[in-house]
């Protein structure tokens, strides 16, 4: 039985050597590393679903104040200070701001005025170059940032003039509101399985990273299944009977998931979006298997590398399209449960789908028990 | 020049016998990705611009939520960018589960009460459908701080009044007080949008996002077409190039011979796309702003740009099949190469969307230079430049792959 072990290590050994003396594997492996390495440093940069130009004339305390809130939040809307409205205008015209929010010359005057008046009227004009979607959600960014001000304006003028206090300081009036002044979140973010995702700093820059390398390492199983279908074609295996042979292609394919799923592990290190160590190797690990098995079971059916390596183009289509990488795609759920990249991503976050995942590598081991049985017969 | 004109013929032997099968691929490609997206960029056209969909799961009986629920519902500018949807934890989980909601919005026990008190110790939990921190968990998270935002501030405004009454000694008058001004404040929040006059220019310089993401999901095949691109290079022998040395036919010869084979091969795998395309385009199934009621006949003038970029690709695929030295690892660099240029690019956000350096990266890519060039294209802009770009890149791949394949017949 050791013996038999110890064999094993020792063709996984001289695979893996083999393999490695091909530069272009070496390359193959390297190379998501520096994307992930890349792509995890240059994302830490300023971006944004939109680019917003802001123009705040000089002397208005509050709206330097509205100004400030906005570049210090962190946000999905880019912001540019500008100097004058000229500038803020000719952002948007050379296209490099999708808006431009002019704040009114007299905005604080104007915003007590109203508050006194209980009325909404325009304090910032707001000038776009196309109506789109992120840019009426960063016109609700705008109003958060305006309307504390607003609501203590209204504070200040219904404690003086509505009841009647008119005596009180401004200051007086001040240290009562900020004694009782409400502040952090009403919401937390959770994932599916209702853990709390606050602690994942990863922007949506990084975010298509961990997707992009659960379909590279498909493709890697795939690539196993047409490296040892040439072997077959060489007569490599023709000692092997058709079970063994069956076997020894989860050897063959075993030794490149192995390398592949380290790469896996260290790009998302390197690019940012690691989660909890043992959460992390675990479904890498189910999903190697699965992916092993996936790619034995194209192998099965295809019969010849042509075949396998025809269904490339289609196979990482589809799988750009379904699995959520870069956006989820509505509905397709059947389409989405035969991919294996689904179910990593998913189990990321939520381990029902690790389980289904698991459950799934089983069936497809089954299957091709059943392929390979036909295939014999 | 016999031996490289035999060389020559037999590539395009080999092109004639894989034809069946790359038209075959081209059909399946076609049925998996060209008509859900059609669909899509069909259905984005005829509805304009698309809303979050949210599941809002526990008990939002209390008149205060219900009143607020039915707020956003009818009254709020945000009924034009969210749709809520209330539902059980179960159905919400389900929906979730499938894609069919952007998140689920759960109400604690007690929430009200707790800002009612001012403690604010419940917070009202959101999950996003993905395993992933994707754009559209992004943009929940920053609704969530609008909505945090007005809530706090206006809590704050009333309980300031409520302490002011107390210190003056009026507590009789709070009831009736932090009712108006409650009243004066959802008021104020219900016609926020009036703090901004909003004017829409319209400009039309640049691609509209359904044209955007036409050009971008064509390029992006071609990128990707190297994956396929593997047939034709099974079954190659290493010991060949040696041969054909000896014999007279150099390195670069064969790289052109295989070159303008493989061209020939993608050209045919694209032409059937091509085809479904002018049809979507000439029924009207495919809706792009810029080309509405013209028909096909824009796409005929823009396939001499998108054939012009193949041109560029097959060179790009062709050096990487070169300098992998061996399908297996050819094909894994096509896709992390195809997928990773693709990304930085903008081939799936927007480029837009990315920080400047980032961009200044994907734009130097031969898969920015293509995009630009396809732009100009599309848009009927001066296309001269990028042409010259796109063209630099094919005869740079080239080189280099008669570069790596003279060092490998060098070294036997």
């Amino acid at each position: 039985m050791l013996t038999k072990i110890y064999d094993r290590i020792v063709r996984g050994w001289l695979l893996q050597k083999r393999l490695f003396h091909k530069y272009s594997f070496l390359l193959m492996l390297i190379l998501p590393l520096l994307f992930a390495a890349g792509l995890g440093r240059l994302s830490k940069e300023e971006s944004g679903i939109a680019v917003i130009a802001l123009y705040v004339p000089e002397d208005e305390v509050l709206a330097k104040q509205v100004e400030e809130r906005l570049l210090g939040r962190d946000s999905v809307f880019r912001f540019l200070s500008c100097a004058d409205k000229e500038e803020a205008l000719t952002f948007l015209e050379t296209g490099e701001a999708d808006a431009a929010w002019l704040f009114d010359e007299e905005m604080e005057a104007k915003l007590h005025e109203l508050a006194r008046k209980r009325r909404i009227r325009p304090l910032v004009q707001v000038v776009e170059r196309k109506d789109s979607v992120p840019l009426l959600l960063a016109r609700e960014v705008l109003v958060a940032a305006v309307y504390p001000a607003y609501s203590y304006a209204v504070y200040e003028s219904y404690v003086t003039e509505d009841l009647g206090f008119a005596k009180l300081e401004e200051e007086e009036i001040r240290r009562t509101y900020e004694s009782v002044s409400v502040t952090g979140s009403l919401f937390q973010r959770v994932w599916p399985d209702g853990s709390a995702a606050d602690a994942e700093t990863s922007s949506y820059v990084q975010a298509p990273l961990r997707g992009i390398l659960a379909i590279w390492l498909t493709f890697l199983g795939l690539a196993a299944a047409l490296f040892f279908m040439q072997d077959e074609a060489r007569g490599v295996y023709g000692r092997l009977t058709g079970s063994r042979r069956f076997f020894a292609f989860y050897g063959v394919g075993g030794v490149f998931l192995f390398d592949g799923t380290v790469v896996l592990l260290l790009c998302c290190q390197f690019g940012g979006v690691f989660t909890q160590f043992w959460r992390e190797v675990v479904c890498a690990a189910v999903f190697a298997c699965c992916v092993l098995a996936f790619a034995n079971l194209l192998r099965l059916l295809c019969r010849r590398p042509a075949w396998l390596g025809a269904l490339f183009l289609p196979l990482g289509a589809v799988m750009l399209a379904l699995s959520p990488v870069f956006l989820e795609v509505l509905n397709f759920r059947a389409g989405k449960l035969l991919l294996p990249p689904c179910y990593y991503l998913y189990a990321i976050h939520n381990n029902s789908y690790l389980y289904k995942m698991a459950v799934y590598t089983i069936l497809l081991v089954l299957v091709n028990a059943v392929l390979q049985r036909i295939k014999e017969v | 020049m016999k031996r490289r004109a035999a060389y020559f013929l037999a590539e395009w032997k080999r092109i004639l016998r894989l034809l069946p099968l790359q038209l075959g691929i081209s059909l399946v490609v076609c049925a998996c990705v060209g008509i859900p997206a059609a669909a899509l960029v069909a259905r984005s056209a005829g509805e304009g611009q698309d809303r979050y969909r949210i599941g809002v799961v526990g008990d939002i009986s209390d008149s205060y939520l219900g009143f607020g629920f039915a707020a956003l519902q009818t009254m709020d500018d945000s009924r034009l960018m969210i749709e809520l949807v209330e539902m059980s934890e179960d159905e919400a989980a389900a929906a979730l589960s499938r894609g069919e909601l952007t998140a689920v919005v759960q109400v604690p026990e007690g929430f009200v009460d707790s800002i009612v008190y001012g403690e604010n110790d419940i917070r009202v939990t959101y999950a996003v459908s993905s395993g992933q921190t994707q754009l559209s968990a992004t943009v929940m998270g920053e609704i969530a701080d609008v909505a945090s935002t007005l809530v706090t501030a206006s809590q704050s405004a009333i309980y300031g009044m409520q302490r002011t009454l107390y210190e003056q000694g009026s507590a009789d008058r709070v009831g009736p007080e932090t009712d108006r001004l409650n009243l004066m404040l959802i008021n104020a929040v219900l016609s926020r949008g009036g703090f901004g006059e909003v004017e829409v220019l319209g400009y039309v310089d640049g691609l509209s996002l359904e044209a955007y993401y036409f050009c971008r999901i064509i390029l992006l095949l071609l990128l990707l077409a190297g994956l396929t691109g593997g047939i034709f290079f099974l079954g190659r022998k290493s010991a060949l190039a040696g041969m054909l040395n000896a014999g007279g036919v150099g390195a670069l010869s064969q790289i052109a011979g295989e070159y303008l084979a493989y061209l020939g091969f993608l050209c045919a795998g694209f032409l059937l796309p091509a085809g479904l395309l002018t049809f979507l385009l000439e029924r009207g199934t495919i809706l792009l702003p810029e080309w509405e009621g013209m028909g096909a006949d824009p796409f005929f003038a823009l396939l001499s740009f998108l054939v012009i970029t193949l041109v560029m690709f097959a060179a790009f695929q062709l050096f990487l099949f070169e300098l992998a030295d061996g399908i297996v690892n050819g094909i894994l660099l096509q896709l992390i190469c195809g997928v990773g240029m693709g990304y930085l690019a903008g081939y799936f956000y927007p480029s837009a969307f990315f920080p400047g350096r980032l961009r200044f990266v994907g734009g130097l890519l031969p898969a920015g230079a293509a995009a630009r060039f396809v732009d100009c294209g599309f848009l009927m802009g001066n296309w001269r430049g990028e042409a010259a770009v796109v063209l630099a890149w094919t005869a740079a791949f080239l080189l280099l792959a008669a570069a790596v394949r003279q060092s490998r017949i060098l070294r036997g």
